[in-house]
């Protein structure tokens, strides 16, 4: 049996303020738009999040998560603006931005036998000189993320020769030493197991109170992003059709509807779990 | 009681960043001057490698003064070209190999030397210039361009990452029909045909200090701009899109790597015509040897480079003595089975 399709227009509005205005946001995007090939793959995407708050932006396969992260990050042209802290970051320069706003892909490219420390310390790049020399102030910042990372011992072992959890961390690394305020994450756990899916998110979560960092994740697994996530987004076909808490957005209605899949939100406590449910067929 | 128990806190090696190891940068030194010596020393009218050492170095050498005009004006201008002419073939192959992330990336094999061979050939037939001019190395230069842009532009055409093997098709191509069309200028021409095949096949016997001094400029300007690019080529190695976010710019960086490699080649093939392999030699044994970072293969390759084309002159010019072989003969000897050798080991040619 299907359930009842929802009757009213989705929450689409030109901006969604995430949090609360009594502070400035700490990553402001407005209006963000990408073409690829005279398609919109992304338009018009208006949202705010506080400093040192976790939004996680969810939707189906294709919905533009990646494309969002890429446009923040300044690697995709895109129309509209972000700002971060009042600064227009695609009108910042390269180096600059670097210093603002990191990126771990969802596949990093780790270069054959290229060691973990020297791939943490490519994360350095936009603060060295013309001559791209590291000074022992670049060192200490990569002896100190690894350190904190556990990864210290691996530091002259190739990336390509760890697991799945060591290398997202040493990409993690690599992130944390650009010293850059805005975290991106993009599905920061989808090749991992569970136990270090959560060891990987509790990281992250334990580095954004610690440092202060504003976190933007695009994320498949929504029971875990319930549990990380200050915020959620909600994308589809390139749009952004609902944001808020957790609660408000992770209903049975809206994510049948975007999803296209029967799930179950069941609560424990103060958990939320959203269980696909097949007893329910297809949704039409 | 557990084994963990008592597990001290660790201490490390502290972090370096990856670069040039010392103890490499000195054997590169000494083998320079190892092969200059010898260069120097062997020849029809042998001297004492000793005599040679002190008369280089300045110091009284007890050679004759006809035997140091030999050591002076005739074995070590040609020293010197061997190895600047292999340095910068070298430093080139590696800086393509780096900035394309294809092992089998080289001045050869993209087409580049055969283009700036096309423009000296060009060059040497109209111009009517000896051999030693600049309008030969800017032509050599122009063809260069020419042909590189034309490889990286079929090399990438419905393949948007420029696989290994479809830029080196495209080059192979591009250096076949620069080749073609070489020929037929060169054959067009009977007056200077002569001059124009000593010069095809890499001869570096008749070198004097001008023409070390017609190279030396873009060879400087080259190196120059190719060992500062070192970092940003491993940068660059995490992709596009990943070297983005970093903060470089990679088209940017790729433009003037190409173009100062492309310089240095055409350079190297203006003074010494066509000589194949050693930037796929002398890179692909110095990143085995001392390490992947692009901030030693560069240097090292510069230095090796130059000791190995050295060398192979040496060996170009002893062999068969009182006759020469054509160094570029001798390179392709050694370097056509080490071709293979890498193809078969780096897997699809990724870097």
């Amino acid at each position: 049996m299907n359930p009842p399709q929802q009757a009213h227009t989705p929450p689409a509005r030109d901006s969604v303020a995430l949090d609360g205005a009594t502070r400035a946001p700490r990553l402001e995007v407005r209006g963000l738009g990408v073409e690829l090939g005279g398609v919109d793959v992304l338009s018009g995407v208006s949202l705010a999040v506080d400093a040192g708050r976790w939004l996680t932006v969810l939707g189906p396969n294709g919905a533009g998560k990646s494309t969002f992260l890429r446009a923040v990050a300044g690697v995709v042209a895109a129309r509209g603006g972000v700002w971060s802290d009042g600064e227009e970051l695609h009108r910042l320069a390269r180096r600059a931005r670097a210093r603002r706003v990191a990126l771990v892909p969802q596949e990093p490219t780790f270069p054959p036998s290229m060691t973990v420390g020297s791939y943490a310390l490519l994360g350095r790049t936009a603060h060295l000189g013309i001559l791209g020399r590291e000074r022992r102030g670049d060192l200490a910042v990569v002896e100190e993320v690894l350190v904190r990372l556990g990864l210290r011992d691996l530091a002259d072992r190739p990336v390509a020769a760890l697991s799945g959890g060591e290398r997202q961390r040493v990409a993690i690394a690599r992130a944390l030493v650009q010293d850059a305020s805005l975290l991106l994450l993009d599905e920061p756990t989808s090749s991992l197991d569970v136990g270090h899916q959560l060891e990987v998110l509790e990281l992250v979560d334990e580095l954004r109170r610690e440092r202060g960092l504003t976190v933007v994740a695009a994320m498949h697994d929504l029971t875990l992003a319930a549990q990380f996530a200050d915020e959620v987004a909600l994308l589809e076909s390139g749009r952004l059709v609902m944001a808020g808490t957790p609660e408000e957005v992770l209903t049975e209605r809206t994510l049948s509807r975007y999803y296209r899949a029967n799930v179950r939100v069941v609560r424990d406590g103060d958990l939320l779990l959203v269980v696909p449910d097949r007893r329910a067929g297809p949704t039409s | 009681m557990t084994l963990r128990a008592e597990v001290p806190t660790a201490t490390f090696e502290p972090l370096r960043a990856p670069g040039l190891a010392r103890w490499w940068f000195a054997a590169g030194l000494l083998c320079v001057a190892v092969v200059a010596l010898a260069g120097a020393a062997v020849g029809p009218v042998p001297l004492a490698p000793l005599d040679v050492a002190r008369e280089l170095v300045g110091l009284p050498s007890g050679l004759s003064a006809t035997e140091a005009t030999i050591v002076w004006q005739f074995r070590l201008p040609r020293v010197v070209l061997a190895l600047l002419v292999g340095g910068l073939l070298a430093t080139a192959g590696g800086a393509y190999q780096g900035t394309f992330r294809n092992a089998l990336a080289d001045p050869y094999l993209l087409g580049v030397a055969a283009g700036a061979g096309l423009g000296a050939t060009f060059a040497i037939v109209n111009a009517g210039a000896g051999q030693t001019s600049t309008v030969v190395t800017l032509a050599a230069f122009a063809g260069a361009m020419a042909a590189m842009g034309i490889t990286w532009m079929l090399g990438a055409a419905g393949d948007r990452t420029r696989g290994p093997a479809s830029l080196v098709l495209a080059g192979v191509a591009v250096a076949s029909f620069f080749t073609a069309v070489q020929t037929f200028v060169q054959q067009r021409d009977q007056e200077n045909i002569r001059q124009v095949y000593s010069w095809i096949l890499g001869r570096l016997s008749s070198a004097g200090w001008d023409d070390v001094l017609l190279l030396l400029p873009y060879a400087v300007v080259s190196t120059l701009v190719l060992l500062l690019s070192g970092r940003l080529l491993d940068v660059a190695g995490v992709g596009d899109d990943e070297a983005r976010t970093l903060g470089i710019d990679p088209r940017r960086l790729r433009v003037v790597v190409v173009v100062a490699a492309s310089m240095g080649t055409a350079a190297a093939v203006a003074t010494s015509g066509l000589i194949a392999f050693v930037g796929i030699i002398v890179p692909h044994t110095v990143r085995l040897l001392a390490g992947s970072s692009y901030r030693s293969i560069l240097p090292l390759s510069l230095l090796f480079g130059g000791a190995f084309l050295a060398a192979t002159d040496l060996l170009a010019r002893t062999v068969l003595a009182p006759a020469e072989l054509p160094i570029g003969v001798v390179t392709a000897f050694f370097g056509a089975p080490f071709f293979v050798l890498v193809l078969r080991t780096s897997r699809a040619g990724a870097v």
